[in-house]
């Protein structure tokens, strides 16, 4: 028989579970002749059907049980009047003797192919490997955790440790885990015995030295759990520092930017009515008188939410060195192309004399809409400006009260017609 | 186990092993446990077909009355089959049913499901909708049918255009698989295949 060919391509393809494939069962393998297509095994009480199929009459039975056509050919077939002893085949198969396959173990017994399989179960040779000759077996390296599996040799066992990668995780986690709860379990017992120190501490203890011995033992147990609960609580302060210097910082930028903002929708908002408040007025002035090409610009303000923008110009009159220059510009918005251009309206402008309100130089004028000035600007401040080129004396700006703690203010009121 | 049963796997384990289909590469069987309750095997898609350069596993049972009773098997590779269900992988194939016979194998019936990758039986479907889109447009079934071989069995032919669709689909959240089985459905119109997943 061709036993050890199909061996090796047995092996060579299933990689597991061949290991019970057991040899001696498959030895007993019959010819085809002598075999029950139903349990492909030696012909046991042989029967053979009208359509000329052999059975073991056991199979052929439990089969028509259940179904009325032969197995092999569908053909209608009754327990009754189509199967028949095949008694030819029977004394055939008991005249086969075989060889137990533990022959090669010393065992001589020739048996019926038919009794093989008994035989095998009870003959003295079939022992575990094991038993005849004990081997030395390589257990596996994470025996310590549990596992159980041990090789016939290291490269075995190597193979395994590779494989088995996962199982051996759990193993190490379970382990691990175990001798975690022990340790708690026994760190629970010296809090446990910490407690019992602070209860002694306070109590007398004049007893002895034996009594004395276990507060003394147990302090300096107390002594380092406090240190690190310090170490602990000082980490936790550091932790907490950093997170108030972040937040401080966030909210002061937060300050800042709201305080933009109000700006921004107050120059917004101002409906034309722009309050312009000059601090730093002497120092301004001085860089001013010093180079007449210095000028002052407010911030642009709105004549309505969506309406033109101007901003104001406060400089040294280029004509006449001792005058102020008071203009206002227009400037670009995002909604130029929504409004009407030229720009027609009034401009008033207020210089507020801060001592005596009647004082406060007040003058208006009327857009022209042939200038420039009031045309859609086309960069961002509009190059020409519209108001006094000889607007007041800065000498008498001084002299007469219009600045206050080094404030000039100057109202200027814009109002569409 | 019935010493019958176990017996006879055993035998044809061994029958399938030295088999000439297992040298060529085109069935595989392998066991799954110690007890040959439960074996995997392997069929390579037929060749012309669309399932072709594809590897598709057989979750196989055997019960304790084998081979008084067949064999439990089912495709564990999704695929695209009118006698297959494309949920389950329940195969309708007579031998595995009222047409079993205890003198066929293992082997025989690898065999048998691998033949009928080749000659679908539309009439006796599994999967009503596959056996509809296999009688009203063979070309968008066997297309279907490979793009399939080609997601779960490994097969070579790549279609983008339903890769694509599938892909869209799942950029909408949704499941791969449910994508594609809703896709294949409604014979790929991606409209059609939403509207249902999401009503």
């Amino acid at each position: 028989m061709d036993r050890d060919r199909s061996k090796d391509a047995s092996e060579g393809i299933a990689p597991m579970g061949i290991q019970a494939l057991n040899e001696t069962v498959l030895s007993n393998q019959p010819e085809s002749r002598y075999e029950c297509p139903v349990c492909l095994n030696w012909l046991r009480d042989p029967v053979i059907t009208t359509c000329g199929h052999k059975f073991c009459k056991g199979c052929i039975t439990s089969w028509l049980q259940n179904s009325g056509h032969c197995p092999i050919d569908n053909i209608n077939l009754s327990m009754k009047v189509d199967i028949f002893p095949d008694n030819y085949t029977k004394r055939e198969i008991q005249e086969q003797r075989m060889n137990c396959p533990f022959s090669t173990k010393g065992c001589t017994v020739k048996v019926t192919p038919l009794d093989l399989d008994a035989h095998i179960a009870a003959c003295e040779f079939n022992q575990p490997e094991t038993s005849t000759q004990p081997e030395i077996k390589v257990p596996c390296s994470f025996q310590a955790v549990g596992c159980k599996e041990t090789f016939d040799s290291q490269e075995e066992m190597n193979q395994h440790a590779q494989t088995d990668v996962q199982k051996h995780m759990s193993l190490l986690m379970n382990a691990y885990s175990e001798m975690k709860i022990n340790n708690d379990m026994s760190n629970a017992s010296i809090d446990a015995k910490e407690q019992e120190a602070m209860t002694l501490w306070e109590a007398p203890d004049k007893d002895g030295n034996q009594a004395a011995a276990a507060p003394l033992n147990n302090t300096s147990a107390l002594i380092r759990a406090l240190y690190e609960r310090v170490v602990v609580l000082e980490q936790r302060n550091r932790e907490q520092d950093i997170v108030i210097a972040n937040m401080s910082k966030q909210l002061s930028a937060f300050a800042v930017a709201k305080m933009k903002q109000n700006n921004d929708m107050l120059l917004r908002y101002c409906m034309g009515n722009y309050v312009w408040k000059i601090d730093n007025f002497k120092a301004r002035l001085d860089a001013m008188l010093r180079d007449h090409y210095k000028m002052l610009y407010s911030p642009g303000f709105y004549t309505s939410p969506n309406g033109y923008r101007f901003c104001v110009r406060l400089n040294i009159s280029p004509q006449n060195p001792h005058c102020f220059a008071l203009h206002v510009h227009l400037m670009k918005t995002e909604n130029d192309d929504c409004l009407d251009w030229p720009f027609n309206g009034r401009i008033s402008f207020s210089m507020i004399n801060q001592y005596n309100p009647e004082l406060t130089q007040k003058d208006t004028m009327m857009s022209n809409s042939s200038l420039i000035a009031f045309r859609k600007p086309s960069a961002e401040i509009c190059v020409r400006g519209f108001g006094y080129t000889e607007y007041a004396v800065v000498s008498e700006v001084i002299r007469n009260g219009f600045v206050k703690d080094d404030i000039l203010i100057v109202r200027v009121n814009i109002r569409c017609v | 186990m019935a010493n019958i049963a176990a017996k006879r796997i055993k035998r044809e384990f061994k029958e399938v092993m030295k088999s000439e289909e297992v040298a060529g590469g085109t069935i595989k069987l392998e066991l799954v446990n110690d007890s040959w309750t439960e074996l995997q095997g392997e069929i390579a898609g037929p060749p012309d077909t669309p399932y072709e350069g594809g590897t598709f596993l057989l979750e196989i049972k055997v019960p304790e009355t084998y081979p008084f009773n067949p064999p439990k098997i089912r495709f564990m590779t999704k695929i695209w089959h009118p006698n297959v269900s494309s949920v389950t992988g329940a195969i309708c194939l007579d031998i595995l049913k009222d047409q079993w016979a205890a003198a066929l194998t293992l082997r025989t019936v690898l065999l048998s499901i691998q033949a009928l990758l080749s000659a679908a039986e539309p009439n006796d479907p599994q999967d009503a909708v596959v056996a509809k889109q296999y009688r009203e447009d063979i070309q968008l079934f066997n297309l279907t049918a490979r793009h399939w071989t080609n997601a779960y069995a490994g097969g070579p032919t790549v279609i983008w255009e339903f890769n694509q669709k599938v892909q869209v689909l799942q950029d909408m959240g949704v499941d791969e698989d449910q994508a594609r089985v809703a896709l294949s459905t409604f014979d790929w119109g991606l409209e059609r295949a939403t509207e249902h997943l999401f009503s």
